[in-house]
């Protein structure tokens, strides 16, 4: 099913056409999101993934072209408050989201907005507390918590809205091993439950874990698939000045040793078992 | 063994506890030693709350030590009559998002806004941007430069620039990378290493992205719940992936495929730290056998 349509989406930051001549941040995008997925969003700084991300739920308005989510168009402002709803945003710097003095009031800030009953604002915030392991910091003030710490208190927050996507700007860039590993297992589980996801990242390594890559550079899609068919496309890559997966560039120096295309070797577990592999079975083919 | 009297940086022995005396007070630092050598990039990783940032406010006096010492050039921070300034004009601090600090409208004037405050002559302080330009790899034109059309990465390396026109000695980095992408880090990366080559000259530096610790780093520390647990060479930090993960820290990937092939009963040498060294790692592997 269907879950976001975007159709000949442009955006420029400027407005009056002779202004926007050239200047756009987005340009002639065209995606598709199906519910469940989990989706990678990768390019350079400044080819356009904070623009195309803010776009999903409607933070910013197409220049031209729509974009729809649940059907819902975000040029109409009376859908907003439902399409904020299902898609929820986190962003890289948890600061700019916190507004209260202690944790729980945090999580429960949007439930409030949204006038729901008591119980259900506190089985919202347990739940969401609970799914992020932030109940150890109940009593806390969030201003006093740690970068990493923050972030999963932002995850909360919008969790308690209860969406049916979750979007991260480079959400975890951040953040410690530990808490990025926090962050992403709760992602990963959300997802797992049904939740789709939209991450933008720097890091193949990351992107490496999604079901679907999308590479954006100068505000256009360059390339959209999955994680094995994007990193065979080197040149591609090489041009718009990505980087390949850290293990994926260690099995390019060994590749005479392998007997694998290496751009399948996208994380340290695959590569070491293809190294295993070949260490087993003896001599090089190649 | 280096003397301790050389260290552009002795931290030693230092505690530090936030809201002191209240019911959220919560120590911060736990005794920490830390020296830093000339020409030698260190780095600090340790999961979140750690205190690693903490530390590095102390080390240009931003906190003074509540107990212990931290001397940064021979000048004791935090002692009555230490001369702050002088500290503050060898140590530059690029912290978090320093992009956020450029504000001037045009990157000349960003970049000098430093020197001028020094009270510099006009000469010299042209000559502070036009090194600081060349050493973040812009040419000197690039002080005409708009600071609101710049990209991401060309606004953090101008904030770096800003920095290196004070002409610091010590440069304090926290989380230098995140954000940008590939192609501004390994610029970055290069601004890193050139600076700590010059004499006189040291960074450290914070990073939870363990990749460029490993690259970067001679010597890393790895601090836990304020204490320092382990240091060393990047290769011997990880090497020990046992007290690494007990603290939530992640081995980077070259090292984390190298630990899985041992895992596998694959003889291999332990603490390869970058993707040269792993594929060498491997190779190794497959000619020792034939």
């Amino acid at each position: 099913m269907e879950l976001i349509r975007i159709d000949d989406l442009s955006y420029s930051y400027e407005s009056g056409p002779a202004l926007r001549a050239g200047r756009y941040a987005l340009r002639g995008v065209d995606l598709s999101i199906r519910k469940g997925q989990y989706i990678a969003v990768i390019g350079a700084n400044g080819s356009g993934k904070s623009t195309l991300l803010k776009h999903l739920n409607g933070l910013l308005v197409p220049t031209e072209g729509e974009v729809r989510v649940s059907g819902m168009s975000t040029k109409d402002k009376t859908l907003l408050k439902e399409i904020r709803r299902t898609v929820g945003m986190v962003f890289q710097n948890p600061e700019t989201q916190l507004v209260t003095t202690l944790v729980e009031d945090e999580v429960a800030f949007g439930p409030e907005n949204l006038g729901l009953e008591p119980e259900e604002i506190t089985e919202r915030v347990e739940w969401a507390m609970a799914v992020t392991g932030l109940r150890a910091l109940q009593g806390r003030p969030p201003h006093l918590l740690s970068t990493g710490q923050k972030q999963l208190l932002t995850v909360a927050s919008v969790l308690a809205m209860r969406p049916d996507c979750l979007v991260l700007d480079e959400a975890t860039s951040m953040l410690d091993p530990a808490s990025r590993k926090r962050v992403d297992d709760t992602v990963r589980r959300l997802h797992n439950d049904g939740m789709t996801v939209i991450a933008s990242t720097h890091s193949m390594d990351e992107a490496a874990e999604a079901g679907r890559v999308i590479v954006l550079a100068g505000g256009e899609v360059a390339a959209d698939g999955e994680p094995r068919e994007i990193f065979s496309r080197r040149r591609i890559l090489r041009e718009l000045r990505l980087e390949l997966p850290t293990t994926v560039r260690i099995a390019d120096l060994v590749k005479n040793r392998l007997f694998v295309e290496t751009e399948r070797l996208f994380n340290p577990r695959l590569l070491a078992s293809a190294v295993s592999d070949a260490y087993r079975k003896g001599g090089t083919l190649r | 063994m280096r003397n301790h009297k050389d260290a552009l940086l002795a931290i030693e022995g230092v505690y530090h506890s936030y809201l002191p005396g209240t019911p959220f007070e919560r120590r911060s630092l736990d005794g920490v030693d830390l020296s830093v050598y000339e020409k030698e990039t260190v780095g600090i990783i340790g999961p979140s709350g750690s205190g690693k940032t903490t530390l590095l406010f102390h080390c240009n006096g931003l906190l003074r030590p509540q107990r212990g010492t931290v001397r940064a050039f021979g000048i004791p921070i935090g002692e009555p009559g230490a001369e702050l300034r002088d500290i503050r004009r060898r140590v530059g601090c690029v912290f978090q998002s320093p992009e956020d600090q450029v504000f001037e409208r045009y990157v000349g004037d960003d970049i000098a806004f430093g020197p001028r405050n020094m009270g510099l002559a006009v000469e010299t302080v042209r000559e502070r941007v036009r090194g600081a330009l060349a050493t973040v790899g812009y040419p000197f034109s690039f002080k005409d430069r708009l600071t609101s059309r710049l990209s991401l990465g060309e606004k953090r390396r101008v904030a770096i620039a800003g920095v290196l026109a004070m002409d610091p000695r010590l440069l304090l980095l926290d989380e230098p990378t995140a954000g940008l992408d590939p192609e501004a880090r390994r610029d970055l990366f290069e601004i890193i290493d050139r600076f700590k080559r010059r004499s006189g000259r040291a960074v450290l530096m914070v990073s939870h992205r363990m990749e460029e610790i490993a690259e970067l780093s001679d010597r890393i520390y790895v601090l836990v719940r304020g204490r320092v647990v382990l240091q060393g060479t990047a290769r011997g930090v990880f090497s020990r992936p046992d007290l690494l993960s007990e603290n939530g820290l992640s081995l980077p990937a070259p090292a984390q495929t190298v630990r899985l092939l041992q895992e596998r009963g694959i003889p291999v040498r332990s603490g390869a730290c970058s993707v040269q060294e792993a594929a060498d790692t491997i190779e190794e592997l497959f000619r020792d056998r034939t």
